[in-house]
């Protein structure tokens, strides 16, 4: 439980914006500590770009995710600057709105699916802008009120001698 | 954290009635999320397929009013002993067993053993953009939404009703049951308001059904209403320690009917009474502790000053209570 929390801290935090995080996002510029795949979706266009390290611009970008594997970390970002696609990646943790956050008032409750190699993954345990706020159910869901600002969602798992992390990320 | 209660009995003496009982209310809390009062039921079911044991000591000491050692009632105490199961995330069950205790001032008719035990059910439900049942897992946003339950308990007449006293009299208030069922129908909600104050209220009724006694004596306890108000706050947590502590205010108001007896009612019983009632709760893993007391701030009693013993003529009730999940 404790490697988990650090863990979960580690890449909660790894997207905030502190320096020499692994991944951090503000204002639509993302930088990177490792080497990552980045897709940028503008409508129904895809971008593949592979980098090693380094700034990234999205504000271009309806959406962007960025996956790979740092260390024995099984890593999924998802950003959200204008909506959101059936984009998946079935073959780690991935977390998905069910509903368009940005068009949710502040306050509103959005629900997510938390999967697992496509699958609805429960009793994932969840952060909310470093803060664990709760668990999946059965079926993956969870509900979230939208805050102001960053809205940071991460969740983990520990399975096949790997960690799989995926972390959501859209501002208002 | 959640939510049932149960009530044990009113109680009536040689042309006193001593209208008081004991109730039993689940609180049923974690680490974080709503807080649960002391005598006010909470709107949380129990998590699916989890137990939970729940005991609940309440300690009811009586003014007196003559100088002598005589009849006036002096102590009541009800345990309850509880266990509740989550059939579903939005149904619960729970049996109680409740045990009395009943000490006069001379000592002289005092009763002690187990009281008709209580089959209670849970319906849990809340308000999210909709109505919609208690989900299996809720994130802390959720704990935050309007939560309701709708809750019975009936009673099953089993412990003795008709105990004698010396002479060989009875005497239904000193009786450890009902010799018929109580049936108990509560409505409950709960609102966090962010994420240290809950408030928490509940409305419910208690019927009581008259029974028939060895020496041919008719007697029906007065129905009840019960409201209360808790806010309960907490002071502090230790994510790592698991450990949290709540602080608790209760308003608990109880309108007693008449009791009847051979189908008339009678004077110096029924009235009603608001209590406050002040107290903590510590929570450490799974196991919560509440301790608190219970103080009658105002009362309007029939007749009063034939009461002697009954609910709101009480110096305190000292609450304990003890619960573990598993």
């Amino acid at each position: 439980m404790a490697r988990l929390l650090v863990v979960l801290v580690l890449l909660a935090g790894s997207i905030s914006a502190h320096e020499g995080k692994l991944f951090t996002y503000t204002d639509g510029k993302v930088v990177v500590k490792a080497g990552l795949e980045v897709f940028c979706r503008k409508g129904n266009q895809v971008e593949i770009l592979k980098i090693t390290a380094g700034d990234i611009n999205i504000r271009e970008c309806d959406e962007a995710l960025f996956r790979g594997t740092v260390d024995h970390h099984v890593v999924l970002f998802r950003v959200i600057r204008k909506d959101i696609s059936g984009m998946r990646f079935k073959d780690r943790l991935e977390i998905l709105p069910q509903e368009n956050p940005l068009l949710k008032g502040i306050g509103k409750k959005v629900s997510y699916k938390v999967f697992f190699k496509g699958d609805p993954a429960g009793n994932i345990r969840i952060l909310l802008n470093g803060r664990v706020i709760g668990s999946t159910r059965d079926n993956g869901e969870i509900r979230l009120r939208i805050r102001k600002g960053l809205n940071e969602i991460t969740a983990f798992l520990e399975r096949e001698g790997k960690e799989y992390i995926s972390v959501l990320v859209f501002e208002r | 954290m959640n939510t049932v209660r149960v009530t044990a009995l009113a109680l009536l003496n040689t042309g006193m009635v001593f209208a008081h009982h004991g109730i039993a209310s689940l609180g049923y809390a974690s680490l974080h999320g709503p807080g649960a009062p002391l005598e006010t039921s909470t709107s949380f079911t129990l998590p699916q397929s989890s137990w939970l044991f729940y005991m609940k000591l309440d300690n009811a000491k009586f003014r007196t009013y003559t100088p002598q050692r005589d009849q006036e009632v002096d102590l009541y105490q009800f345990w309850f002993f509880g266990l509740g199961y989550g059939i579903r995330s939005w149904l619960s069950a729970y049996v109680f067993l409740p045990y009395s205790y009943k000490k006069d001032e001379n000592n002289q008719f005092n009763t002690a053993g187990f009281a008709d035990p209580l089959i209670s059910l849970v319906f849990g439900f809340k308000y999210d953009e909709g109505f919609r049942l208690i989900p299996a897992r809720e994130s802390l946003d959720e704990l935050q939404d309007w939560h309701f339950t709708l809750y019975t308990n009936v009673s099953v007449p089993v412990a003795e009703d008709d105990l004698r006293d010396s002479e060989g009299n009875i005497d239904p208030v000193k009786g450890l049951g009902y010799g018929k069922p109580t049936i108990n129908l509560g409505a409950t909600a709960t609102k966090m308001l962010g994420e240290r104050l809950t408030l928490i209220s509940n409305l419910s009724y208690l019927k009581f059904y008259e029974n028939s006694y060895g020496d041919g004596l008719r007697y029906k306890f007065g129905d009840e209403v019960r409201f209360d108000i808790a806010t309960t706050y907490t002071l502090a947590v230790r994510d790592r320690s698991k450990f949290r502590v709540d602080s608790l205010l209760e308003l608990n108001f109880l309108n007693i009917e008449r009791d009847e007896e051979n189908g008339k009612k009678l004077t110096g019983s029924g009235g009603k009474i608001l209590y406050t009632t002040l107290g903590f709760r510590f929570f450490y893993k799974d196991m919560s502790l509440g301790v608190g007391v219970k103080l009658p701030l105002w009362k309007k009693l029939n007749e009063e000053q034939e009461q002697q013993g009954s609910e709101g003529l009480e110096k305190y009730r000292a609450i304990i209570t003890l619960s573990f999940l598993f």
